[in-house]
């Protein structure tokens, strides 16, 4: 295989996944089922119109029949003219037999639109037998649509459910608490530097004053010499 | 399906759905199956009777016979299925009854049955694929039996010229195998 053929393999099999991927099979379905009801209409339309050629051959059959019994009748009463004395007998004979013509003609015709009625008989059998198989698969694939939609329900809430749980969905509820977790975290550290960096600025005399004032030690020995002091002006005034 | 079907200028979608024909769906051209035999549609009309109210009206024919099918969808599915009869042979007088007293009487006598005016209505109709000023107007006289199941119809259209109709009411499941044709 010479390189562009490969890489027109390569091309090639790129679009059919890209194309696979943009599938979606409801839709496919959908589609699917509005083509054969497209086909069920147009063979619908062809079994209407050979089932309509189909009344009109015997429409066609019944005047002929009646045509047949006409000229029939026709040939009867010329005889019977004839026999009567009302005509010549041989205008009477060439008349009905003109008309048997006719009739003969007629029953010709009323065979071939037997025939032709028979036939399409026949067709409409063989299309309602294709028409019959069409319904059956529209219905058959409109259950299965049903069905896939509910899979494709169950499936999707289930993948939902699954990638919560996994927690590697960036944009789930347990990734957004994380991050708020995470948030807070940062929150805390940043006000804990932010009183190390406060504790640092002090000068060595503000250090100097709050270790002597804070201190437990000094405050009692500034209390112990106020009490002598207060002792010693006691023996004074005694005195 | 190949891709460049796609393309392709998109058929018009007909107006009803083929796994499902219904009655109201029939159009000429159509077949349907009654009495055992297969009738072809061979006119459609359409009424409008005003305030939104539409029927439909089917010519059949099987070949050797002719039928009205009146469909009514309005209010429930209301059938009436007829055979024309001329109106002297009904009542010799009747178009100049109705002409005298400018509506048809309040009974009527075909055959032995009485039939009772049930409706008097105005209204105008046209073959349905006809452009909208076809339209014609029309009076048209409901009766029906004491059963209700024997109908009769007198139809006016313009100053002097009448219809009329005589059948019974007819049920939809009576009516099966309705197959879209051109129409």
């Amino acid at each position: 295989m010479n390189i562009f053929k490969r890489l027109f393999k390569i091309g090639e099999a790129n679009a059919h996944s890209a194309i696979d991927s943009l599938e979606d099979p409801i839709k496919l379905t959908e589609q699917g089922i509005r083509d054969m009801k497209k086909d069920l209409d147009a063979s619908l339309h062809s079994l209407a119109e050979v089932k309509a050629m189909a009344i009109r051959s015997r429409n066609e059959h019944q005047s002929y029949l009646n045509k047949v019994k006409d000229y029939e009748s026709k040939a009867v009463a010329l005889l019977n003219r004839a026999e009567r004395g009302d005509m010549s007998v041989d205008e009477a004979d060439r008349l009905a037999s003109q008309a048997l013509v006719k009739k003969k003609e007629n029953e010709e015709h009323a065979q071939r639109s037997q025939a032709d009625r028979e036939r399409f008989d026949k067709s409409v059998a063989q299309l309602e037998a294709n028409v019959r198989e069409l319904r059956h698969n529209i219905s058959k694939w409109e259950n299965e649509l049903k069905t896939l939609r509910a899979r494709v329900k169950v499936s999707t809430a289930t993948k939902k459910l699954n990638k919560q749980l996994a927690q590697i969905d960036s944009s789930s509820t347990v990734a957004m608490l994380e991050r708020m977790k995470d948030k807070a975290a940062q929150e805390e550290a940043l006000a804990e530097s932010y009183g190390e960096i406060a504790n640092e600025s002090k000068s060595v005399d503000d250090e100097i004053d709050k270790a002597l004032k804070d201190s437990p030690a000094s405050q009692a020995s500034d209390d112990l010499a106020a009490l002598k002091a207060r002792l010693n002006r006691n023996k004074g005034t005694d005195l | 399906m190949g891709l460049f079907d796609f393309f392709k200028k998109k058929e018009e979608e007909p107006s009803y759905d083929p796994t499902n024909l219904k009655l109201i769906d029939l159009r000429e051209g159509f077949i349907l199956d009654y009495d055992m035999q297969s009738w072809e549609v061979v006119k459609a009309f359409e009424y409008d009777w005003g305030n939104d109210y539409f029927t439909l009206e089917l010519r059949l024919d099987n070949g050797t016979d002719s039928l009205h099918l009146a469909v009514d969808d309005n209010d429930g599915m209301e059938l009436t299925l007829t055979k024309d009869v001329k109106v002297r042979h009904l009542d010799e007088d009747l178009p100049e009854y109705i002409v005298e007293h400018e509506t048809a009487p309040k009974k009527l006598v075909y055959e032995g049955t009485v039939y009772y005016l049930d409706e008097e209505s105005a209204g105008y109709c046209k073959e349905i694929t006809a452009p909208d000023n076809a339209w014609q107007e029309l009076i048209n006289w409901d009766y029906y039996d004491k059963t209700e199941k024997k109908h009769l119809s007198v139809t006016q259209w313009g100053d002097r010229e009448f219809e009329c109709a005589v059948g019974r009411v007819a049920k939809e499941f009576e009516f099966s195998n309705i197959i879209p044709g051109k129409g």
